[in-house]
């Protein structure tokens, strides 16, 4: 068993993510029903199959970019290091933003191999104001590596503010993507991967990612 | 094996990811179907908390029905780290499924969730207050979520007081966090509609969405009799939205903040005020000049008193208090000349500028915007007396702090840019005017 169908259409993203160089940001933005965490692991691998060692930030059940930036800094603290830090002190006002931001990258840079951070639905609580494109803006450039930020199309963040980010929006797929999809599937002929995307209902030419993620398992898990 | 996933779509009328949810449900096995609907009425558990929730609401459920490697292959369900949830696209749908299917399980589930997080925010509470208040308060907040099911009516309260209580220094966004629960729990809320338009008006105000967040903080405040912090939040947001100059603004702030100082509402007070204070100053410089009389005595004094309270609160506060309070004293004692001043008052600029700086640094990593317009309020007191050189060594500062971001209120240190250029004759403070009007917007 594999996530095969996650292969569905996001080449785009996967070209862009593998032509990002160091301080580089690529915000990619989708629905809810995008599969944005799809696209956040497979940013992860392209940066991994690039020789990179990608961190991959969860933000969705964070309330804020401060949560986001401590679930990093306690990510990539060299093991046996021990915490420093609680997470209670960095979210009252005893410890700055900035002296995070210096922290995280200091581990960084310090690190020996090549880092890529990916910050997956970074504005999942609401839009991030002028202060956190700050922050994003100086996290990238002092770490001195990668960053893609899965946004969330609903949060209306001003993206186009982010210095220097090049934005991209994750697409719905069409039955074509479907069908090339189905085709990488090794026990699948031409005549049952057509039966099969009318008869899961991914026939039209707008299909959400998400629908289509979960026909294809569903279709998966009956396969002999 | 599962049931066929083509006989679920030929028999579901549903379309986009409802069909999802509703193929999901008649195919997957019981067990898959059984912890995403866990996971999308909690707030994240880890496969353990997930596998004793599922044991606890379905006593029949034998332990680890379903390895986690293969749970993690349905896209209804993710793995954030440590925690599973369920997916962003079908969270409320699979929870509303859950909710409507098996109402006592969704019940217990809840119950449990419930005793489980007052467990965790009782013993955070109990710690050193420094150590766990952020915690502890997040805790209560989910607390209000999983009581929702079980007793709507205190889940409410809770959540107001999560609310009211969110701490520094992020109050929005872990307000905003509040409202997003609020939301998710809307079907189980729905016997508190004004209270539901608040948060629905909250979310909607700092995504930018003005017309809908004041269509819903018209509705809180719609019911004259309802004295609360709904109201007094709402009166107060309202005013922001319809702008500073106009009189029924004016007369929402001072409801705002007089409501607030009966209910104790300090934070909202405080903003309230500091609102009220730029309103003032708005219609006071509408007015004409008079001989013997100064315009801006009522905002200064509003804007004193509130100085005063705001330290009380801590630094986002003390620095938009601060600002609004110099930059008052400033406009005050010159009654809004803003040329042509005394000598008198040119030595007085010094205290005035140099405290605005201060407030332009001490702000300027945590608040860009407050930080910017204190800076500049800097070079317009410089400028106001004819320091252009000082002036524009204030706004160089600036410009090198936040020229490389988007800022709106860099258009006003344009503005300051220009009127400078236009006033002085020093070429060297008109070659960095220009260079400055060159780089930002406006």
């Amino acid at each position: 068993m594999s996530r095969w169908w996650e292969s569905a259409d996001r080449r785009e993203l996967v070209a862009a993510v593998e032509a990002l160089k160091d301080c580089d940001i690529l915000v990619a933005s989708g629905r809810d029903d995008s599969g944005r965490d799809v696209a956040a692991r497979l940013a992860a691998r392209a940066f991994q199959s690039s020789g990179r060692r990608a961190y991959i930030v969860h933000c969705s059940h964070l309330p804020t970019l401060r949560d986001a930036f401590y679930e990093l800094w306690a990510e990539i603290q060299p093991p046996g290091s021990g915490l420093t830090l609680s997470r209670a002190a960095l979210l009252s006002n005893a410890y700055q933003i900035d002296e995070l931001l210096n922290d995280i990258a200091r581990c960084v840079t310090a690190a020996p191999y090549d880092a890529a951070l990916v910050l997956e639905t970074v504005d999942y609580a609401g839009p991030i104001g002028f202060d956190g494109l700050r922050w994003l803006r100086e996290l990238a450039s002092a770490c001195s590596i990668p960053v893609v930020l899965i946004a969330r199309t609903e949060s209306s963040t001003m993206w186009h503010h982010l210095a220097g980010a090049s934005l991209m929006h994750l697409r719905d797929f069409t039955r074509s993507d479907i069908w090339q999809c189905l085709l990488t599937y090794a026990t699948t002929d031409l005549t049952s991967a057509n039966e099969a995307i009318d008869r899961l209902g991914l026939s039209g030419q707008d299909i959400p990612p998400f629908l289509a993620y979960s026909q294809l398992h569903v279709w998966q898990e009956r396969q002999p | 094996m599962i049931a066929d996933p083509f006989e679920a779509v030929a028999s579901s009328d549903a379309r986009g990811v409802d069909l999802a949810v509703s193929v999901m449900v008649s195919v997957a096995p019981r067990a898959v179907t059984r912890r995403a609907y866990v996971l999308s009425t909690s707030l994240g558990l880890e496969f353990d908390e997930l596998e004793s929730a599922v044991a606890a609401t379905w006593p029949d459920e034998g332990r680890r029905s379903v390895e986690a490697e293969s749970l993690a292959l349905w896209p209804a369900i993710e793995r954030r780290g440590r925690t599973w949830h369920a997916n962003d696209a079908v969270v409320d749908l699979l929870a509303s499924h859950f909710s409507g299917q098996e109402p006592e399980a969704f019940g217990r589930l809840n119950s449990r969730l419930m005793r489980t997080e007052i467990d965790t925010r009782d013993s955070l509470v109990s710690e050193l207050r420094d150590r766990g208040e952020v915690e502890a308060w997040r805790s209560g907040a989910r607390v209000a979520f999983y009581r929702a099911a079980t007793s709507p009516e205190r889940s409410v309260k809770e959540f107001g007081e999560a609310f009211s209580e969110a701490p520094s220094p992020d109050v929005s966004a872990y307000r905003l966090w509040v409202a997003n629960l609020v939301k998710r729990r809307e079907p189980l809320l729905m016997g508190f509609p004004r209270e539901l338009a608040f948060y629905r008006g909250f979310r909607a105000y700092i995504g930018g969405d003005r017309r809908k967040a004041a269509n819903e903080f018209r509705a809180v405040v719609r019911d004259a009799g309802s004295m609360d912090r709904y109201r007094a939040i709402s009166l107060h947001l309202l005013a922001v939205i319809s702008g500073a100059r106009s009189l029924s603004s004016q007369q929402r702030l001072e409801e705002s903040v007089s409501l607030s100082v009966e209910m104790g509402l300090v934070e909202n007070e405080v903003m309230a005020r500091n609102s009220l204070v730029w309103s003032l100053v708005k219609r006071a410089e509408a007015r004409a000049r008079t001989v013997g009389s100064n315009r801006y005595l009522e905002a200064l004094s509003v804007a004193s008193a509130n100085l005063e309270l705001a330290g009380e609160l801590g630094p986002p506060y003390v620095s938009a208090a601060e600002r609004a309070y110099w930059t008052v004293k400033w406009l005050s004692a010159t009654d809004g000349r803003r040329r042509d001043l005394s000598a008198a008052k040119s030595s007085e600029a010094n205290e005035f500028a140099h405290n605005l700086i201060r407030i332009g640094r001490d702000s300027a990593q945590a608040d860009g915007e407050t930080s910017i317009l204190a800076f500049n309020d800097a070079a317009s007191v410089w400028r106001d007396v004819g320091s252009y050189t000082r002036a524009v060594e204030v706004i160089v500062e600036v410009v090198e702090r936040f020229a490389n971001g988007y800022w709106p209120s860099l258009g006003r240190v344009a503005k300051t840019s220009a009127s400078i250029l236009a006033r002085s004759d020093d070429p060297e403070v008109r070659a960095i005017c220009r260079r400055v009007l060159r780089m930002l917007p406006g």
